[in-house]
């Protein structure tokens, strides 16, 4: 909104309140249940006020009879109210404060008039309240009709601190000359008898005051509250008169007296026209097109109500005498079931008065069309109201007009309300409840639902476990003997090798099936002296490892290769052998083992072992392809047998000196570490993969005898077909 | 002993066959290590290279038995082609004899392997185009003929060898997949890792055990 607006909303506030001022007294004067009349009568008018209207009603009529209770209740309802209208006003947007300073101004007003009214005298008839406070009022005036600006100042210093402590806002602020009083009235036991008396006036007297502020502010909050500044803002054109008007008439019941009845009346249907769409405003736009359409005339539909007021009245009253347990209408029932609310939790925190915002709303829309013409049908007022409602009749007509452009403009400001009242829910929910936690809570039942954070921190967690997983995989692979042993693809060699054996074994055995027996009984002692050699070698295992207990590995392992004559070289097995013979020289010649760490170690010691096992099988490999390759040369197939069970004896035997020896280079760091547990288990497992890894050779030796068979058997074939 | 890590989920067997001197190892050892092997000595009997691939998003690690071409090691290689899930069978662009060899090492290829066997045909030296002996066409032509895949490769630049066998690899993958190749068939030339492996091909007992002869 512009600054303009603002202030145009502001001055039709403050020129509400006094025009309002004037009701009270009137209804003050009353009876209890006229007075009851009254203050719904007025708070109708602001939709927010209704439901703080519905209660203070009841109250006023459980109290009537009461006294001093009465007074109790009324104070905690007057502070409750006030809380409440200090809430409201107190959100944040300037217009509403400007709002709640008119109603300090009010307040402040009244509870002057009031303070003298009641010391002046007990029974005070309602036109020397109504003349005393129209003195007050047309100070308040004055002031306010310097401008709304000074106003803001001069009472923006009150509100600043008032807006927090909402609950103080009407007891404090309002009776500003007369605060003692008041705040004495609040707390009966400190007060005297007189000062009570008094004080109950001015409670009642604040009450009212604090109902037409209500009903201001009810105006305020709903029309021009920040959330709801979007109507105001369609409204603009049409509608900001209307504001102003009908902030008049909303106060209406202040200036009644002498004060400017034409305004009053213009007011009034303008109100009424202007509350209801605003208060029923999305949920009953029908409602009230027909309260300002349909029906013809305010004054008449006043005058009607006349009679019917009372009754409902009365009904209402005795039911708040019943203990408020059978609401008299539907619409009333609301309002006390939050009037109960504030009896149960007289002491509220400010939040919870925020909460009861909602649910004052919900009650002006409910009962803001229909009531409000039973203000004006209290008894008092019945003539002065018909009197104006002839001037209202007129004026009427001439508002009519406006008002069609206002319910066109509602149509749309329909949906700002419902914005509007989504949002409110939304803050007041939130402040009870940071972020809705708790309502998203109990809305969606948890257990079910996965929430997101928890699915992440899963799946983040999860990943840690698998890169670390794969770590130690990795780790884990590094020291895998089987692992190692298929990179080096010994897997791969001995798996051709076998592939190779099983082929000579079939030939073998289709070879001895079609030799004839002759030639079969010349050839086995051949094939059993090769097979002699592959047991043998076993048993010899033993005997030729201790003999050679550091074996010069190189040499011999060329000497048997050479025996073959197959023309391999141990090129591989050789490298291999030199460089595991080299580190371990290397780790001896290192005093300080800092660098090697135990798991380096063992993983270089099963590496080693894993390299040098694959070496091996593939050179038996390479042996057995080369026999099936030279079965022409005159090569004794039972000496390369032999000779290839000595290398598997050599190849065996310099495992186990490896295993020893990285064994030995372990042990040397247990000395200097803690953790001998740890490189006890390392060395078991070099010992552990040394013997598989021998029996891998031997298995790969044991292999080649089909091979070495089948070249016998072809051998001594040939050299039979040559002969 | 514990079981060995794996990071791989299936191994297929490949074999690469062709006459001597077609550069089957250097197809081999560019593939494997990605690097060209000026002077390669000959192969006696099967040589053996490794690699882990992915397809489909699954690791399959590569089991490459690259035999040797000679004559003489014929009998010895036939022995090696069981249980081979793929064949690559090469010939040189530059020199019509070792394409003139072909249906001989289809022949063998076709009758010591499963009938799944995926047989990719691979015209190698491809870089050497001005010394080119057998045609493009005609060579597709033969691999359309004999239901084979074919690329012109080069181990020395690299020339679609990734390829060759990765197409091989990708077929084979889609042969397990439709069901065509039967993963507990022994000569299927796959095996097939559970996510947490076990040794495959013993560690710790005889290897003796796979393949009885029969």
């Amino acid at each position: 909104m512009s600054d303009s607006e603002d202030e145009a909303a502001f001055a039709s506030a403050d020129e509400g309140e006094e025009v309002n001022k004037p009701a009270l007294p009137a209804a003050s004067a009353a009876s209890g249940k006229k007075e009851k009349a009254n203050t719904k009568g007025a708070a109708q008018p602001g939709a927010g006020g209704a439901t703080a209207t519905t209660k203070t009603s009841s109250g006023d009529s459980a109290t009537a009879g009461k006294g001093e209770q009465t007074k109790k209740g009324k104070g905690r309802q007057q502070q409750q109210k006030g809380k409440k209208k200090g809430k409201a006003s107190s959100q944040p947007s300037p217009k509403e404060d400007s709002k709640t300073e008119s109603d300090e101004k009010k307040a402040s007003d009244v509870p002057q008039t009031a303070v003298k009214q009641s010391k002046s005298d007990e029974d005070v008839t309602p036109k020397t309240e109504a003349t005393e406070k129209e003195q007050s009022v047309p100070q308040a005036k004055s002031d306010t009709s310097k401008s709304s600006q000074d106003k803001e100042k001069g009472k923006g210093d009150k509100s600043a601190g008032e807006d927090k402590t909402a609950s103080k806002s009407d007891s404090t602020v309002s009776p500003s000359k007369s605060a003692e009083v008041v705040q004495s009235d609040n707390e009966p036991g400190t007060t005297t008898p007189k000062k009570e008396r008094s004080a109950e006036k001015e409670s009642v007297d604040n009450q009212k005051t604090v109902q037409a502020g209500e009903v201001r502010k009810g105006l305020g909050a709903e029309m021009s509250s920040p959330e709801g500044q979007d109507i105001p803002r369609e409204l603009k054109d049409q509608a900001t008169p209307k504001q102003d008007e009908s902030a008049e008439k909303s106060s209406g019941g202040w200036g009644w007296g002498s004060w400017g009845t034409s305004i009053l009346s213009a007011a009034s249907s303008s109100v009424q026209t202007f509350t209801t769409q605003v208060g029923d405003g999305f949920t009953t736009i029908i409602d009230t097109m027909e309260s300002s359409l349909g029906v013809p005339d305010p004054g008449e539909l006043a005058q009607a109500k006349e009679v019917k007021e009372p009754e409902d009245e009365g009904k209402s009253a005795s039911a708040d005498g019943e203990k408020d347990t059978h609401p008299p209408q539907e619409k009333s029932s609301e309002g006390q079931k939050s009037s109960a609310m504030d009896k149960r939790v007289p002491d509220k925190d400010v939040k919870e008065k925020s909460e009861e915002k909602p649910e004052e709303q919900k009650e002006a829309e409910s009962s803001s069309g229909n009531s409000w013409f039973s203000s004006w049908g209290v008894a008092d007022l019945a003539k002065k109201v018909q009197d104006t409602g002839k001037t209202l009749a007129t004026k009427g007509q001439t508002l009519m007009s406006e008002g069609f452009d206002a319910v066109e403009n509602l149509a749309a400001g329909g949906i700002d309300v419902l914005e509007t009242i989504g949002k409110k829910t939304y803050s007041t929910l939130s402040e009870h409840d940071p972020a809705l936690r708790k309502t998203r809570e109990f809305l969606s039942p948890k257990a079910d639902k996965p929430n997101l954070s928890s699915v992440l921190r899963e799946a983040k967690d999860q990943a840690e476990i698998q890169a670390e997983q794969e770590k130690e995989n990795e780790e884990a692979r590094k020291a895998h003997f089987g692992t190692l042993f298929d990179d080096y693809q010994g897997i791969a060699h001995l798996e051709a090798l076998e592939m190779l054996s099983n082929q000579s074994e079939k030939k073998v055995h289709s070879l001895l099936n079609s030799l004839a027996s002759e030639d079969l009984t010349a050839i086995k002692p051949v094939l059993i002296a090769i097979k002699e050699a592959f047991e043998v070698n076993e048993d010899d295992d033993d005997d030729a490892d201790l003999a050679a207990k550091d074996q010069d590995f190189t040499s011999l392992v060329s000497q048997h290769l050479s025996e073959l004559e197959l023309g391999t070289a141990p090129d591989k097995l050789n490298k291999v052998h030199e460089m595991v013979k080299q580190w371990i020289v290397d780790f001896d010649a290192n005093e300080s083992h800092d660098s090697e760490s135990v798991k380096n170690v063992h993983q270089r010691s099963i590496q080693s072992l894993a390299e040098l096992t694959s070496k091996g099988v593939e050179q038996f490999h390479k042996a057995g392809e080369l026999v099936l390759l030279e079965r022409d040369t005159d090569k004794d197939c039972t000496e390369r047998a032999h000779s290839l069970a000595r290398l598997t004896g050599v190849l065996c035997h310099e495992v186990g000196n490896m295993a020893t020896k990285f064994a030995g280079c372990l042990n040397k760091m247990a000395e200097q570490e803690e953790s001998s547990d740890e490189i006890t288990a390392l060395v078991t497992n070099i010992y552990l993969e040394a013997s598989n890894s021998s029996t891998y050779l031997q298995d790969a030796f044991q292999l080649l005898l089909p091979v070495l068979q089948q070249a016998a058997l072809e051998h001594s074939i040939n050299s039979r077909h040559q002969s | 002993m514990a079981a060995g890590p794996y990071n791989y989920s299936y191994i297929f067997k490949y074999i690469i066959i062709g006459d001597m001197g077609v550069g089957k190892s250097c197809l081999l050892h560019q593939f494997t290590e990605k690097k060209f092997m000026a002077d390669c000595p000959h192969t006696i009997g099967v040589e053996f290279g490794t690699r882990i691939i992915e397809v489909a998003s699954q690791k399959i690690k590569l089991q490459i038995w690259d035999t040797a071409g000679q004559e003489r090691f014929r009998a010895v290689t036939r022995s090696y082609y069981r249980g081979a899930a793929g064949a690559l069978m090469v010939y040189d662009i530059t020199r019509r004899s070792t394409y003139n060899h072909l249906s001989s090492w289809l022949t063998d290829a076709r009758n010591l392997t499963n009938p799944n066997t995926v047989i990719f045909l691979i015209g190698n030296k491809c870089d050497l185009d001005a010394q080119r002996d057998v045609t493009y066409e005609e060579a597709k032509q033969f691999a359309e003929e004999n239901g084979l895949m074919f690329l012109e490769c080069s181990a020395k630049t690299g020339e679609n060898v990734e390829d060759a066998f990765l197409d091989t690899a990708k077929k084979i993958y889609q042969n397990i997949q439709d069901g065509s190749l039967d993963l507990n068939a022994a000569e299927s030339g796959v095996q097939h890792k559970p996510a947490t492996p076990r040794n495959p091909i013993t560690t710790d007992q005889p290897p003796n055990k796979e393949n009885c002869s029969c």
